[in-house]
């Protein structure tokens, strides 16, 4: 599903030329949980990016769907984005003026989806994210569990074919942290392909396969005997 | 803690200049307009208002049933009224006398001089300047001049005790100086130039004559409501025993009345404005303070918005224990500096924009003048800066600093409305304000090309200044005249359009049991063929001067005599008393019995205002008795070629032959009619100018508050883009605000416009229909700039770096 080969970024300020990504090869198949680990700075949030096609890339080459991705316009971009991935954050990145209903809704208006029919495909992720009873809510009357359910129920309410987790349980305390990553298990057992940004090998250890990065290089990449079972 | 604030204020100003300048300069606007406006307002309110014996110095006036005022009184009842109504103290009465030629070292001075009674400097107590007010007047040789005219004639000397030659009513005199009052800083509507005693003349001793203006001083302590029926009393059965008719008769024939208004309301409130005289400086007043209002609002809607920024500032402060009170202090502070700033740089402003404000409104305002308004000027902005400091204050004291220091700030939904409803506010009055702005432009441009009814293009006309010369070989003058290159014909009237067809007198004119007042005219045979006014009926005169045959003449049912007459008169006066075929109709005015033999067409004469008066035309009268019924002006119409050389052709002609000793004075019709709404043209340029600056600060504050709510969404505008948002989708849900909001504006201003508009449109006899296209035209110009603006700002937004704004709020 993802193919990079010898990608490479380069962050420069006025003073420092940082290089966050060097010489990057890696493959995605269709259906994996990915999980990239890797200290703070080590260039994994920026592989996110690029391969979310939020952030640009300097050299080498990305295929998305066997498309190469590089050089590609912002309006192009918008539009594979829209129609294929998903995102879930750290941060949860909620729209504060909108409710839960009308934040999960946004991905279908902007893939032009009948109101009917979105209606039913929200309602459907609401219910089983168990957020049904909230629906009415703003992102600020909600505990961060809760937040980090809506912002996973936004990623696959338009069930994309790759949802992209940025420390998802970053923000989180234990108990809502794994259910955040069940329910991504879940979601993968499911069919759709995970890829996971984090530095706890706990979360990581959800995950069917480990690469670890450092100062922008690949130094691993394993795969992971799954440890803990869904029940 | 002031120190505290201080360095807070300036390191704030330093990385964030944007909302203090853009505040700043809107709020220099707002005032210098304002202080400008107050300048001019403060002048108009003083007149008079100096005056010590103010309270007790009253005008006569005579009040119509049909709406008409007169401010002048026949001089015998002023006399009376001195000797019968105990109430009065003294009275005094002036009329204008004519012009003195001054010869004074070969340079030729004319000036119009007043005639008074000895006691004017006890009702107009102006200080001397040189001289003092006692032991004036005692003769007609001596004159009292004002300070300005005295600098005119004699410069920096003082003239008192010095004669000058002089030329009055083509007499030579020699004048004696007794004294120069100042004028400057006692404001008043009665500041002639030049002083002399009234001269005894026997249209004095007619109660039928109101010919002079006069002034009643009361006793302290009269009740002036009962004195005015009383002096109405006093002069209704003086009167009637004059006219010696019975008293019956002469309440039959009563339509109207003697009243009296205070010296203090005679310049804005006269009963001769017709409650219209102030509304220049209302219209100004309620224009200046919106702007206040509107800079004001900018003012606060900035600090709402720029305070955001600072709400980590406050949180902090209030954790650290400082009170409420201190941190709405503290924003009152900052606002106090901004606001002290701005009303330093508004005063450097006032002092340059000044020439220029006084020159468009005809007015010498200065900024030191004594009676300014100045503690009503800084009270107004005082209380204004401080609603506007107090706001951001309590709004940014009310912040709950745990959400603050959490990072949960910045949406708050009652700022938001409130800012709304403020732009709401500005737009919707800048929106009126431009509306009206292009209706009183489409009444002038009507005023200006509407056919008049006369020709007024290359019409030149010249006051006769001496006249008992001039008269004598008017005829002749007028042929020569005819013949100069350049000249098409050559006219004569006592009354021409515009500006002077208010002078002269008006009369009943009576057919039988019917009596309407007209407007009476002298004119020669070839008036209306030069005026271009066209006749509907019967013949024009075949002669210039009516050659009174004294044998001819007819009893009226009284049994008094009445000369016969043949007159001219227009529609109007046709229409009024509904005669069917008015050739050959009789009706009496004056001591004339006048037969109509023919009718002219209404033209406008007297400016837009009003609507056709009834007007009769008649032949000059022969003979050398006084100025009546004597040519003043002659009109000369010119055709296009080379008006330049024409009109120096006729200067030497006029100063060689006609007015020798006279300096040649001259006025276009067309720009002399143009000075009938003057008063109109500086309220379309005030309008006009004051709806593009109060434009200007409404969208500066646009500019500002849209840069600062694109700035707060762009973390949605990121979320957003992540899942997919086009660009045309992100730039509505940006903008869509805000075309909403001033399409709300819009939608308030419109009715309000329109009404407005017809108001003032229905002070005009001769209007426009108000039309559509600034109804149009003001909203598109207003959406486009808006649109404009913020578009500017939503598509830096586009621009934002998606990954940084994700991470961090």
């Amino acid at each position: 599903m993802i193919h990079l080969k010898n990608l490479s970024k380069t962050y420069s300020t006025e003073e420092v030329e940082t290089t966050a990504l060097n010489d990057i090869s890696l493959e995605v198949k269709e259906g994996e949980f990915l999980a990239i680990m890797g200290p703070s700075g080590c260039g994994k949030s920026t592989l996110l990016n690029i391969i979310g096609l939020l952030d640009s890339f300097d050299s080498g080459s990305y295929a998305f769907l066997e498309k190469e991705m590089f050089g590609l316009k912002e309006r192009d971009r918008a539009l594979f984005r829209k129609q294929n991935i998903g995102f879930v954050f750290q941060n949860f990145n909620l729209i504060d003026e909108l409710s839960v209903y009308e934040n999960i809704e946004l991905p279908l208006v902007y893939n032009k989806i009948g109101k009917a029919d979105r209606k039913v495909r929200v309602e459907e992720a609401m219910e089983r994210l168990n957020i049904s009873h909230r629906s009415k809510h703003y992102p600020q009357q909600l505990s961060g569990g809760q937040q980090q359910r809506v912002a996973v129920a936004r990623a696959l309410v338009n069930k994309p074919r790759l949802i992209l987790a940025d420390e998802p349980t970053g923000n989180l305390d234990s108990k809502n942290g794994n259910e955040v990553l069940e329910l991504m298990t879940e979601l993968n057992s499911q069919g759709a392909t995970i890829i996971m940004v984090t530095h706890s090998s706990y979360d990581a250890g959800f995950s069917s396969k480990i690469v670890t990065l450092r100062d922008g290089i690949v130094v691993g990449e394993k795969v992971n005997q799954r440890q803990i079972e869904i029940i | 803690m002031i120190n505290s604030w201080l360095k807070i204020f300036l390191r704030n100003l330093k990385k964030r200049p944007l909302y203090p300048l853009i505040n700043t300069l809107g709020l220099t606007l707002g005032i210098t307009c304002f202080i400008l406006v107050i300048l001019f307002v403060s002048k108009e309110l003083s007149y008079e208002k100096w005056n010590p014996n103010l309270a007790h110095i009253y005008r006569p006036i005579r009040l119509f049933d049909n709406g008409e005022v007169w401010t002048t009184s026949p001089g015998i009842m002023v006399k009376t009224a001195k000797e019968q109504l105990p109430e009065l103290e003294d009275a005094m009465m002036m009329n204008w006398m004519g012009s003195i030629l001054f010869n004074s070292d070969g340079k030729k001075l004319m000036k119009g001089a007043m005639g008074t009674t000895p006691n004017f400097f006890d009702f107009y107590p102006y200080p001397f300047k040189y001289g003092t007010k006692e032991n004036l007047f005692k003769n007609e040789n001596e004159l009292v001049l004002s300070d300005t005219f005295a600098y005119e004639l004699f410069g920096d000397t003082n003239p008192v005790g010095k004669t000058i030659e002089a030329l009055f009513r083509n007499q030579p005199i020699t004048y004696l100086i007794t004294g120069v009052y100042k004028t400057k800083g006692y404001p008043s509507e009665t500041q002639p130039a030049i002083l002399k005693l009234i001269k005894k003349t026997d249209n004095m001793d007619h109660w039928g004559n109101f010919n002079y203006t006069a002034l009643f001083k009361f006793h302290p302590g009269t009740d002036i409501g009962s004195f005015i029926s009383k002096f109405d009393k006093f002069y209704d059965e003086n009167t009637y025993k004059s006219w010696g008719i019975s008293w019956e008769e002469y309440l039959k024939g009563k339509e109207e009345r003697m009243s009296i208004e205070n010296l203090g309301d005679i310049h804005l409130f006269s009963k001769v404005h017709k409650g219209k005289g102030a509304n220049t400086i209302f219209i100004l007043s309620l224009l200046a303070f919106l702007i206040l209002v509107i800079s004001s609002i900018n003012f606060i809607n900035l600090s709402i918005s720029g305070s955001t920024q600072r709400a980590k500032e406050v949180a902090v402060r209030k954790t650290l224990g400082t009170s409420k009170t201190k941190i709405v202090l503290q924003f009152i502070f900052e606002v106090t500096l901004q606001c002290l700033f701005a009303i330093v740089i508004s005063l450097a402003l006032v002092e340059i924009l000044l020439p220029l404000f006084n020159s468009l409104m005809n007015s010498e305002l200065e900024i030191l003048d004594p009676y300014n308004k100045w503690l009503w000027a800084l009270g107004i902005i005082g209380l204004l800066v401080f609603i506007a400091g107090i706001f951001p204050g309590i709004y940014l004291s009310n912040f709950n600093p745990v959400k603050v220091l959490k990072g949960n700030f910045g949406r708050s939904k009652s700022g938001n409305t409130l800012k709304k409803t403020m732009i709401i506010f500005q737009f919707c009055i800048s929106a009126i304000f431009l509306i009206s702005a292009f209706i009183i432009k489409s009444q002038l441009d009507y005023m200006n090309n509407k056919d008049l009814g006369f020709q007024k293009d290359q019409m030149l006309f010249v006051p006769i200044q001496n006249g008992g010369e001039t008269w004598k070989k008017m005829e002749t003058f007028k042929q020569e005249l005819t013949k100069l290159k350049g000249v098409e014909k050559v006219a004569t009237t006592t009354r021409p359009p515009g500006t002077y067809a208010g002078n002269g007198s008006n009369s009943n004119v009576d057919y039988r049991e019917i009596s309407y007042q007209s407007d009476m005219h002298f004119i020669d045979a070839d008036y209306f063929p030069t005026m271009g006014i066209k006749l509907s009926e019967g013949k024009n005169f075949i002669q210039d001067w009516m050659q009174t045959d004294r044998s001819k003449f007819t009893m009226d049912s009284d049994g008094d005599t009445l000369l016969l007459n043949e007159i001219i008169v227009n529609k109007k006066l046709v229409d009024k008393f509904g005669f069917e075929n008015p050739i050959g109709t009789e009706v009496s005015y004056w001591g004339y019995k006048g037969t109509i033999i023919g009718v002219v067409d209404n033209y406008i004469s007297k400016g837009f205002d009003e609507g056709a008066y009834p007007a009769l035309y008649m032949n000059y009268l022969k003979g050398d008795d006084g100025d009546w019924g004597k040519p003043s002006f002659v009109m000369i119409k010119l055709n296009n070629q080379d008006v330049k050389t024409t009109l120096n052709e006729i200067e030497k002609f006029w100063t060689t032959r006609i007015e020798p000793r006279f300096p040649f004075k001259y006025e276009f019709l067309d720009q002399n009619f143009a000075e009938l709404f003057s008063q109109h043209e500086r309220l379309e340029k005030l309008v006009t100018g004051l709806s593009i600056l109060m434009i200007f600060i409404s969208l500066l504050g646009l500019f500002a508050i849209a840069s600062h709510t694109v700035q707060l969404r762009y973390k949605e505008v990121a979320i957003k883009k992540t899942l997919g948002a086009s660009e045309k989708e992100l730039v509505f849900g940006l903008i869509k605000d805000f075309i909403l909001i001033t399409i709300i504006a819009l939608i308030i201003a419109l009715p309000i416009s329109f009404y407005l508009s017809n108001r003032w449109l229905q002070d005009f006899a001769y209007r426009i229909d108000i039309p559509i296209a600034p109804f149009l035209i003001a909203p598109i110009v207003m959406l486009t700039l808006t649109i404009a603006i913020i578009l500017v700002q939503a598509v830096k937004a586009l621009k934002l770096d998606l990954v940084s704004h994700l991470k961090y709020e």
